[in-house]
């Protein structure tokens, strides 16, 4: 086989013909620009760096004011939270709430009860003392006054209080105080 | 720094070395229309990977630029980057004929016509046997610089152009 390096005349005059240049389609100088930016090749430009740094300052800043938001707003929702929780009376608006008032109440009235009897057996002739008993006698009646009206039975016997009919003397009423 | 257009190509590589991506686009302005003259004729027209190839031999020039000794122009560096760019996607996508069909020229050359231009001749010649053409008889390398280029041994280079030739010589007949 012919291994003739030189190049045969009518092959010489074609290949001459060939055009040396060919020109890249418009935007690939960009895109050369840009992949040796991302590889570290070329610095960013200044505008761009400011506009990265606005970016994130931007960024951090909502992140900042959204975060402020909801935990303010949880923070509300927490508080209004004990605050409910707190209030005393506690509202009564269905009949569970009416069930735990009443519990809420009777335990008070029990524990100031006791407060009151401890005082009034360490200080018996403190100033005071009577009203006290008479204020315990005068709610427990009013609170069995209402104890029929619990009952299903309609028109249930009621049961007398003091201010509704003629109280018994305070001779005759035996209150043994605990 | 300003990048002048009429600077040496070394004052641009300087400045570019230094950070002015305005250097860098004036070298590109200056030198890709005859990189990508060697790498399309290597691939051939119709292929799509001529420009990411370009892009490709940039990112690997850059990269190498301080390292150039100036020993050749930048341009005859460049094209060298890349052609070797351009015959590792020929090698990797497989477009290389067999040792056996090397020498089986009749295959790739293309069918005789009138009207058949060199540039189809040249692109429907099978891809091994363009690349040792275009080298060889367009940027005037040797058989031995091929055959390191290419991965194959001297005499092979040869025998290719020779297939080459003569099957050109028909398609322009």
């Amino acid at each position: 086989m012919d291994h003739d390096d030189r190049l045969p005349p009518e092959l010489m005059t074609a290949l001459a013909s060939l055009p040396w240049e060919s020109a890249p389609p418009p935007g690939e100088e960009d895109r050369a620009v840009r992949a040796l930016r991302r590889r570290g090749m070329l610095p960013v430009p200044r505008w761009q760096r400011y506009a990265a740094y606005a970016a994130g300052v931007a960024a951090a800043l909502a992140l900042f004011v959204a975060g402020s938001i909801t935990g303010a707003s949880r923070a509300r929702a927490s508080l209004e939270r004990v605050d409910a929780v707190r209030a005393w009376p506690a509202p009564v608006s269905n009949l569970r709430s009416a069930e735990l008032r009443v519990q809420r109440a009777g335990s008070e009235y029990v524990g100031a009860l006791v407060q009151f009897a401890a005082l009034a057996r360490a200080h018996p002739a403190a100033p005071g003392l009577a009203d006290g008993r008479e204020s315990a006698a005068t709610t427990l009646c009013a609170a069995a006054v209402q104890l029929p009206r619990l009952s299903s039975g309609v028109g249930a016997e009621r049961i007398p209080c003091d201010d509704e009919v003629s109280a018994p003397t305070r001779a005759d009423a035996t209150i043994h105080w605990f | 720094m300003k990048a002048l257009p009429d600077a040496s190509d070394r004052a641009l590589a300087r400045q570019y070395l230094d950070g002015s991506e305005a250097a860098f686009r004036q070298l590109y302005r200056r030198h890709t229309p005859r990189m990508r003259g060697v790498v399309l004729r290597l691939l051939g027209h119709t292929a799509h990977e001529v420009d990411d190839v370009v892009q490709e031999s940039w990112l690997r020039a850059c990269a190498a630029l301080d390292r150039f000794r100036w020993e050749s122009t930048l341009s005859t560096w460049l094209c060298g980057i890349g052609a070797h760019a351009a015959l590792e996607v020929l090698r990797r996508n497989e477009r290389w004929a067999g040792d056996a069909a090397l020498e089986f020229v009749a295959d790739g050359a293309p069918p005789p016509g009138d009207g058949l231009d060199v540039t189809r001749a040249l692109d429907a010649l099978p891809p091994r046997q363009r690349a040792v053409m275009v080298l060889h008889d367009l940027e005037g390398y040797t058989h031995d610089e091929i055959a390191a280029l290419m991965g194959i041994v001297p005499g092979t280079s040869k025998s290719q152009l020779t297939h080459a030739r003569n099957a050109m010589r028909s398609a322009l007949r």
